[in-house]
């Protein structure tokens, strides 16, 4: 086997680590706890392909509530107050957000080029489009 | 034809590291008066490009509305009623809109409860509702 070939299956199997294998938002939609009084919900996902390889951990406020996984979806509740989603790769990236009680938020995460590995970019998607992203996602939650 | 190939890499990596170091936004913590009372929101009659800290910009779309949520020392502070607003920087800051007479002054950044100015001002036109 040559140099090439190994480099190939290589980035095939990171690409294929990268994925994530929960179940589907549309399936587990209408099983998903619905929103105590009193909190909000901030989903946060992915959709893009680049970047396959690099899967960061995905944290509110400090604490990891799991992992960034190609074509994948998580969600926390969380009381109204100030929130701030970060990853690190190279460098740490955030969002820094508003909760209200009854509120959704939906952030949407990418990978873009950096010096070493990809970095993590975060964007306040409206609600409409969020949901038709998430539809085909999975489930990479804690 | 090595020497070359080394510049074209050096080129890619270079842009690829300046793409991903836009500035911070410059920011600091205000005080917040949330508005109480009847609902008032504002419809944008004309569009605007806000200047942008990553060099993309943001736009106001004309016919977009904005909840009148409350207030800063700067001016009043508008959320968007149909869609999310947020700035980009080196990092992302959900973001209402401050105006005062007439002018996009700056915007709130209610995740941190702090103010960032955009200067100069933009002139911004609206019908209140």
């Amino acid at each position: 086997m040559n140099n090439a070939r190994r480099v190939f299956f290589a980035l095939c199997f990171a690409a294929i680590a990268g994925c994530a294998s929960g179940p589907k938002f549309s399936e587990m939609q209408a099983t998903m706890p619905t929103l105590k009084a009193g909190e909000g919900r901030i989903y946060v996902y992915r959709d893009s392909s680049f970047g396959a390889a690099i899967v960061p951990a995905v944290y509110v406020n400090g604490a990891e509530v799991g992992r960034s996984l190609l074509n994948s979806f998580l969600y926390v509740d969380r009381a109204p107050g100030e929130y701030k989603v970060s990853s690190t790769t190279e460098v740490e990236k955030s969002l820094s957000l508003a909760l209200a009680a009854g509120e959704s938020k939906f952030v949407r995460v990418s990978i873009s080029m950096g010096l070493f590995a990809g970095r993590p970019n975060f964007e306040l998607v409206n609600e409409a489009g969020a949901r038709t992203a998430l539809q085909s996602l999975s489930y990479s939650g804690k | 034809m090595r020497n070359r190939l080394i510049n074209i890499v050096t080129i890619v990596l270079a842009a690829a590291t300046c793409a991903a170091c836009a500035p911070e936004i410059v920011r600091q913590t205000i005080p917040y008066v949330q508005k109480t009372g009847a609902s008032e929101f504002i419809q944008l009659t004309k569009s605007a490009k806000v200047p942008n800290w990553s060099g993309t910009g943001n736009s106001l779309f004309v016919g977009t509305r904005w909840d009148f949520v409350g207030e800063v020392s700067h001016g009043r502070v508008y959320r968007s009623k149909d869609s999310v607003f947020s700035l980009q920087g080196a990092n992302s800051h959900e973001a209402y809109l401050v105006i005062r007479d007439k002018k996009l002054v700056g915007f709130y950044l209610p995740g941190e409860k702090s103010w960032s100015a955009l200067e100069p001002a933009l002139d911004i036109e609206f019908t209140v509702n």
